[in-house]
C-alpha cells in the first residue's frame, strides 16, 4: 500500500525527532564517558603527587641523616681531636706544643675540606653547573680520597643534558647506591659507566663487593624509594647480584618524561 | 512570550477583532529571534570570545535582512516562511555548535548546564518546526487529507520535547544556583 504524501512527511518529522534524540544521547554518554576520564586521571594525578611528596620528604629524611651522620661521624670526631689536642697541649714543651698545633690546623683543614665537599654534594645548583658526569666523578673521588676504594668513572657517547630535576633524581639515587655499597657490600672497586643513547640515559653502578641472593633478600625501603623515584621521573632501576660477585645497579632515564611522569 | 502569543493574543485579540493571524505571528517572530539571538550571543560572550560572536553578528544580520525583505515582498499579512526557516537553521547550528564545544571540555556537568538542556530543546523543537515550515510553503500540500493532521501531530510532539527540556534547564538552573549558594552562601 503507497503511503499518502503527509505520511511520509510524519515519517520524516518522526525520523528527525529520533535523529536529534540520539544526537544528544550520543552528547551525553560522550561527555559522560570523557567525565569518567578526567575523574580518573585526577585521581591517579593525586595519588601520584602524594606519592611525590612522601618520596621527597623521605628523600629530605634521608638527607637530614646523611648530614646529621656525616657530621657525627667525620667533623664531630675530628673537631674532639682537635679539641683534645688543644687541651692537652703542654705550654711549657714548646716542641711538642708545636707539634701538636701543626697536627691540629692539618686536621681543621681537612674538617674544612670535608664539610665544604658535603656542602657540595647537597648543593643543587653545584651539580647543575657541573654537569651529572662531573658531579657523579666528585662522588667517586671523596671515596677514592679514603684510600678504600679504587673507582673509575667510563662515559660512552656525547653528554647531554636532561631536565634538572631528573639529572637530580639520577645523581642522589647514585650517591644512596654508593652510600649502599660503603656500608654493606665490602668492595675495594667501584666502577661507573654512564652511558648516553639517542633515546635514553644508561647509568651502570658496579661494585665488587660480597654481592647478595636477589631470590632471598626482600626488596627494603631504600630500594623500594628508588625504583619509586625512578618511577616518578619515568625511568627504571633494576639490581642484579650474586653472592660474592658483586652487585650491579642499572640505572635507565628516558630522554622524554612522558605523561604519567610528574617530573 | 511564545505562551502568551499562542494562548493570549491570536486567540483572543485576532479572532475577536477578526484580524489577520499573521499579523501577530510576524510581529512575534521578531520578539522571538531577538530574545533567542540575544540568549545565543549573550551565553557565547560568557565563554572565550572567538569567532562564533563574528558569525552570529552576521547571521542575525542576515536573518533580520532577509526577514525584513520577505515581508516588504510578500506583505505584513503572509507569514515570512522563508526566513523562519532560515532562522530555524541558525538556531540548529548554534545549539549543536555549543553542543560540539561541550565535548571538548575537559570535564563539564551537563545535568547542571541549563544551557545544554536549552540547546537540546532547540534542536528538537527547531528541527520539528523547519520541517513543518517546509511543508507550509508548498501549497499543494495542504490539499492532502492529512496534511493539518501531520502538521499538529508533529508540532504537539516537538512542543512536547521542547518544554519537557526547558524544564530540565530551569531544574538544572535551580539546582546549579544552589550548588552556588553551598560555595558562596
Amino acid at each position: 500500500m503507497t503511503k499518502s504524501f503527509p505520511e511520509i512527511i510524519a515519517y520524516i518529522g518522526l525520523l528527525v525527532i529520533c535523529l536529534s534524540i540520539a544526537l544528544l544521547v550520543f552528547v551525553i554518554l560522550s561527555r559522560r564517558r570523557q567525565n569518567l576520564l578526567f575523574l580518573k586521571n585526577k585521581n591517579l594525578q593525586e595519588i601520584s603527587e602524594k606519592q611525590l611528596l612522601q618520596t621527597q620528604l623521605e628523600i629530605q629524611e634521608q638527607t637530614f641523616q646523611n648530614i646529621s651522620q656525616e657530621l657525627h661521624d667525620n667533623v664531630g670526631q675530628v673537631l674532639s681531636v682537635i679539641k683534645l689536642s688543644i687541651n692537652t697541649i703542654n705550654l711549657n714543651d714548646t716542641n711538642t706544643a708545636k707539634e701538636q698545633l701543626i697536627e691540629s690546623k692539618n686536621l681543621l683543614t681537612q674538617v674544612i675540606q670535608d664539610l665544604r665537599d658535603l656542602s657540595k654534594t647537597l648543593n643543587t645548583d653545584y651539580i647543575n653547573e657541573i654537569g651529572l658526569a662531573n658531579a657523579i666523578e666528585q662522588q667517586l673521588l671523596l671515596l677514592q680520597k679514603t684510600g678504600l676504594y679504587k673507582t673509575e668513572l667510563i662515559v660512552n657517547g656525547t653528554d647531554e643534558k636532561y631536565q634538572l630535576q631528573r639529572e637530580l633524581v639520577v645523581f642522589r639515587i647514585v650517591q644512596e647506591l654508593l652510600n649502599n655499597i660503603v656500608k654493606h657490600a665490602d668492595a675495594n672497586s667501584i666502577s661507573i659507566a654512564m652511558t648516553y643513547e639517542s633515546e635514553k640515559l644508561l647509568v651502570t653502578v658496579t661494585d665488587n663487593g660480597k654481592g647478595f641472593d636477589t631470590a632471598e633478600t626482600k626488596t627494603g625501603l631504600g630500594l623500594r624509594n628508588m625504583l619509586n623515584r625512578m618511577t616518578l621521573i619515568n625511568g627504571f632501576i633494576t639490581v642484579s647480584s650474586q653472592p660474592k660477585e658483586g652487585t650491579i645497579a642499572t640505572i635507565e632515564l628516558p630522554k622524554h618524561s612522558n605523561q604519567n611522569g610528574n617530573i | 512570550m511564545d505562551v502568551i502569543n499562542e494562548l493570549l493574543i491570536v486567540p483572543y485579540i485576532s479572532n475577536q477583532q477578526n484580524l489577520n493571524q499573521n499579523l501577530f505571528y510576524n510581529i512575534f517572530s521578531f520578539f522571538e529571534m531577538a530574545t533567542w539571538f540575544y540568549i545565543f550571543i549573550k551565553f557565547f560572550q560568557t565563554g572565550r570570545r572567538d569567532k562564533i560572536n563574528i558569525f552570529s553578528i552576521f547571521a542575525i544580520a542576515l536573518c533580520v535582512f532577509f526577514s525584513v525583505f520577505e515581508i516588504y515582498q510578500t506583505g505584513f499579512l503572509k507569514l515570512h516562511i522563508n526566513s523562519l526557516r532560515l532562522f530555524d537553521l541558525l538556531i540548529i547550528f548554534f545549539s549543536c555548535r555549543y553542543l560540539f564545544l561541550i565535548l571538548f571540555k575537559d570535564f563539564h556537568d551537563l545535568f547542571l548546564d541549563c544551557f545544554f538542556w536549552i540547546s537540546s530543546a532547540c534542536i528538537i523543537y527547531h528541527s520539528v518546526l523547519f520541517l513543518n515550515f517546509t511543508t507550509m510553503s508548498k501549497n499543494l500540500y495542504w490539499f492532502f487529507n492529512d496534511s493539518e493532521k501531520v502538521f499538529y501531530f508533529l508540532i504537539d510532539i516537538g512542543n512536547v520535547f521542547y518544554h519537557i527540556l526547558i524544564m530540565g534547564a530551569f531544574l538544572a538552573c535551580y539546582f546549579q544556583k544552589k550548588a552556588n549558594d553551598e560555595i558562596f552562601p
